[in-house]
């Protein structure tokens, strides 16, 4: 855990997502969007073709970086290779978050990669529960095509717990291969298929929840259903309305989206304080009994996930967009701890 | 394509005495490392290890301007390809 003064936060929205499939060769328990062997829907290649365009077009290439993400975006190549060049011809930097299925031999996954020229960085999955779908040789061959290849990346480790011995097999073996700045983990939560099964899964608990401010909430992600959030998170398998559903692109226009989200108050509020910020407020507001009894300790996104998914929450969040002191407060913090000045600037301040 | 650099906002904001305050005396945390839950996100870091991977003596160097630029506050700077 570190201060602002050490650690820089991403800036916002320069980085849009897109879930280019469900289907997935592995049905990993933490799965969040519960992608599968089983799931084939897919980002139809006009619909992709016409958001990359709109995304482009917005305040002047703003965002600089797609990010394809899935389930496995490797699992239907054309379109994965229709969609990258469509976007490195709209000068994008395009990055991808893979399981590394495609890599059971090394030449071979050298050569598909070389064959993709315009993937600028990738993100190497595995944990013990991608590991009883796809074998740990798949990805240290990934990982050694990548460093041929030149391709800057990282490897991304999940567990309920960094004290778990599997997981720190895991991030010993990949030491073996890589650098530790290459590695990045990240804590799972009962969301999507791990909500099935929360009783197996050994987190460690907290009355209180982590005091850090959110961090993927700068990026917005698009699904195939033309559906916009604010992040990648669990929240995206609530099927409530709640303040990160950004907007519909098959009812709203990229433009329109982009600009709702940068004076979203409580989008911004997580960006900046984190949702240990609005479990304060909402102590204040007196709603202490609709508040989460325990925290997952270090998952910011389950705290997000516990508050979001009660109705009287969400319905005080709405409130809370509408405060103007509220809104002022985030606005300006938003400059004095970010140096963004988005929300000043289209929010009549 | 043209080279694209940032400029100063054109309106310059003043951040309101009792909120500065409030902002200066309040302990704002972030983790070390970005999210996993789903995609990279970019960020100064990424830049500099593309620009790093290619042609070391060019690209090194672009990436020390980065570093500059990111220490005075700056924005990021797109290069053309």
């Amino acid at each position: 855990m570190k201060t602002e003064q050490e650690v820089k936060d991403p800036p916002f929205m320069r980085n849009v997502g897109l879930l280019l499939t469900y289907h997935c060769q592995a049905s990993c328990a933490h799965c969040i969007i519960r992608a599968g062997p089983d799931r084939h829907e897919e980002m139809n290649l006009e619909d992709a073709r016409n958001w990359i365009r709109q995304i482009a077009s917005y305040r002047n290439h703003y965002v600089y970086v797609l990010s394809l993400t899935g389930g496995e975006p490797f699992s239907n190549l054309k379109l994965l290779r229709e969609v990258m060049e469509f976007a490195a011809e709209w000068k994008f930097y395009v990055s991808i978050v893979t399981n590394g299925f495609w890599a059971a031999k090394r030449e071979k996954a050298k050569q598909l990669l070389q064959s993709l020229p315009e993937i600028c960085f990738l993100s190497i999955s595995t944990d013990i529960y991608h590991q009883k779908y796809i074998p740990f040789e798949h990805v240290q061959n990934a990982i050694w095509a990548t460093q041929e290849c030149g391709i800057p990346y990282y490897v991304s480790i999940v567990t309920e717990n960094t004290s778990d011995a599997d997981y720190q097999r895991v991030n010993s073996e990949i030491l073996k291969l890589t650098a530790p700045e290459n590695i990045r983990t990240g804590i799972t939560f009962p969301a999507g298929r791990a909500s099935q099964m929360s009783s197996q899964l050994r987190y460690s608990l907290s009355d209180e929840p982590p005091r850090e401010a959110c961090q993927a909430a700068s990026s917005p992600c698009i699904f195939p259903d033309g559906r916009v959030y604010g992040c990648i998170g669990p929240l995206i398998d609530l099927q409530h309305e709640h303040p990160l559903v950004l907007g519909n692109l098959r009812e709203t226009s990229m433009a329109e989206i982009l600009d709702g989200s940068e004076t979203n108050v409580v989008l911004h509020a997580l960006r900046l304080w984190g949702p240990n910020r609005l479990v304060s407020l909402l102590r204040e507001a007196g709603l202490s009994q609709h508040l989460p009894k325990e925290y997952v300790s270090g998952s910011i996104c389950n705290a997000c996930y516990s508050l979001l998914s009660d109705a009287v929450v969400r319905e005080w969040l709405c409130q809370l967009e509408q405060d103007a002191e509220f809104r002022r407060k985030v606005a300006y913090g938003r400059l004095y701890y970010l140096k963004e000045t988005g929300m000043l600037e289209l929010g009549g301040f | 394509m043209e080279k694209e650099t940032a400029t100063a906002p054109t309106t310059e904001f003043k951040i309101p005495a009792e909120l500065l305050k409030v902002f200066k005396g309040d302990l704002r945390l972030i983790p070390v490392h970005l999210p996993v839950a789903g995609y990279i996100m970019f960020d100064a870091a990424m830049l500099k290890s593309i620009l790093l991977s290619g042609d070391q003596a060019a690209r090194a160097n672009l990436a020390k301007q980065l570093d500059a630029l990111s220490q005075a506050g700056g924005e990021l700077v797109i290069i053309a390809r």
